[in-house]
């Protein structure tokens, strides 16, 4: 699983870890399946690019059809 | 700077002979692979700490690998549609080290770089390989059409204005790093870390084009045997090699996207760009590959010529 190094806020590294030993690497946080690089910043507990919260594919289909209206217009049914 | 020279053998031998696999423990994954009759290696697959148990010291070869730059998507200019570069591939080093029984070494495995996936992003560069004090950085993500660069640059795409297949992507350090990418710097040894195939361009009606070939025996780029669709990852073992790009039709236009690069550290494959009068921009272009991880690979010290990196 890929994990994010963060110093002052600011992913400076991506480095690969098995789940049961992250305790090895304390400053490092989970990225799951959210496409985080190098230099995204990380605060608030959420990552973040040019300032917009970076998403996982899903999230990001979920927020677009949410924006379109589509998830009002299922609802009113 | 390197360093060429011929090893002595064996550093201080462990009670059994220098080629007997030593205890330790690593709190990561790795896997041990013993050589018969010429000696061991551990390679070092997940991040974490690294514990020498006996013999009390050994002299060891280091070879560090960089995670692989991811893809870029294809994009639009002005309306045409242009096809993303490769990734670049992690860059390489061969390291000479002694280490000491019972002092914990830190073990860490740079990511591969994320693919360009939405509008307006890029390919991000690889996680940085550390062991032994020793650091090596990740591929470059591609930016644009152009591959990114690494220890195997990642293969272009036809510029803007150009339909065209996308090019392979390096292999063996060039171009690239300048000096082999292949295990322990070894000229028989397997490579790594192989640049990401370029996405292809494909614009106007009824034409194909192929991605490209991931480099170092990576993986192929899209082309007439899978109707130009996505490009192959840079290996079937998961998490080893970059992604292949995707590839995208766009009414009768087909282009495929670039292969991942191979082996461990490989870069993305770019995504592919094709693009018809008849359809929306939005469907003519598509997401470029992930890279692959890195990895560290550490062995006994061998009697060989091999070149060291400073």
């Amino acid at each position: 699983m890929n994990y994010a190094i963060i110093q002052n806020g600011v992913v400076v590294n991506m480095i690969v870890i098995a789940p049961y030993n992250t305790s090895d690497f304390p400053d490092a946080v989970p990225v799951g399946d959210k496409p985080v690089g190098i230099g995204d910043e990380y605060r608030d507990g959420k990552f973040w690019r040019d300032g917009a919260e970076i998403l996982s594919p899903a999230e990001s289909e979920f927020s677009r059809v949410k924006t379109q209206g589509i998830l009002k217009r299922i609802f009113r049914r | 700077m390197l360093t060429s020279c011929f090893l002595s053998g064996g550093g201080s031998p462990s009670p059994g002979g220098w080629v007997d696999v030593p205890q330790f423990t690593y709190t990561g994954q790795s896997e041990t692979i013993v050589e018969e009759g010429i000696g061991w290696k551990i390679r070092f697959l997940t991040s974490g700490t690294f514990t020498l148990l006996s013999p009390d010291r050994m002299m060891i070869d280091a070879f560090l690998v960089g995670g692989g730059g991811g893809g870029n998507r294809g994009y639009l200019v002005s309306s045409n549609g242009v096809a993303g570069g490769g990734g670049g591939g992690g860059f390489t080093g061969t390291f000479f080290v002694q280490v000491e029984k019972d002092v914990p070494y830190d073990i860490v495995i740079g990511a591969g770089g994320a693919g360009a996936t939405s509008n307006g992003s890029t390919g991000k560069d690889g996680g940085a390989s550390k062991a032994f004090s020793y650091t090596v950085g990740g591929g470059c993500g591609a930016v644009n059409y152009v591959g990114g660069a690494g220890g195997n640059n990642g293969g272009s795409t036809p510029d803007p204005n150009t339909n065209g297949a996308g090019r392979d992507g390096a292999s063996d350090g060039s171009p690239g790093q300048g000096t082999t990418t292949r295990e322990f710097g070894e000229a028989d040894a397997e490579d790594y870390a192989g640049g990401g195939g370029g996405g292809a361009r494909a614009f106007g009606s009824s034409n194909r084009a192929a991605g490209g070939n991931g480099g170092a025996n990576g993986g192929a780029g899209g082309n007439i045997s899978n109707d130009y669709g996505n490009g192959r990852p840079g290996a079937f073992i998961t998490g080893r090699g970059g992604n292949g790009g995707l590839g995208v039709f766009s009414s009768t236009a087909r282009a495929g996207g670039g292969g991942g690069g191979g082996n461990y550290g490989g870069g993305g494959g770019g995504g592919a760009s094709a693009y018809t009068s008849s359809v929306t921009a939005g469907e003519a272009v598509a997401s470029g590959g992930a890279g692959g991880q890195g990895i560290v690979i550490i062995r006994n010290h061998r009697v060989k010529q091999a070149t060291l990196s400073d």
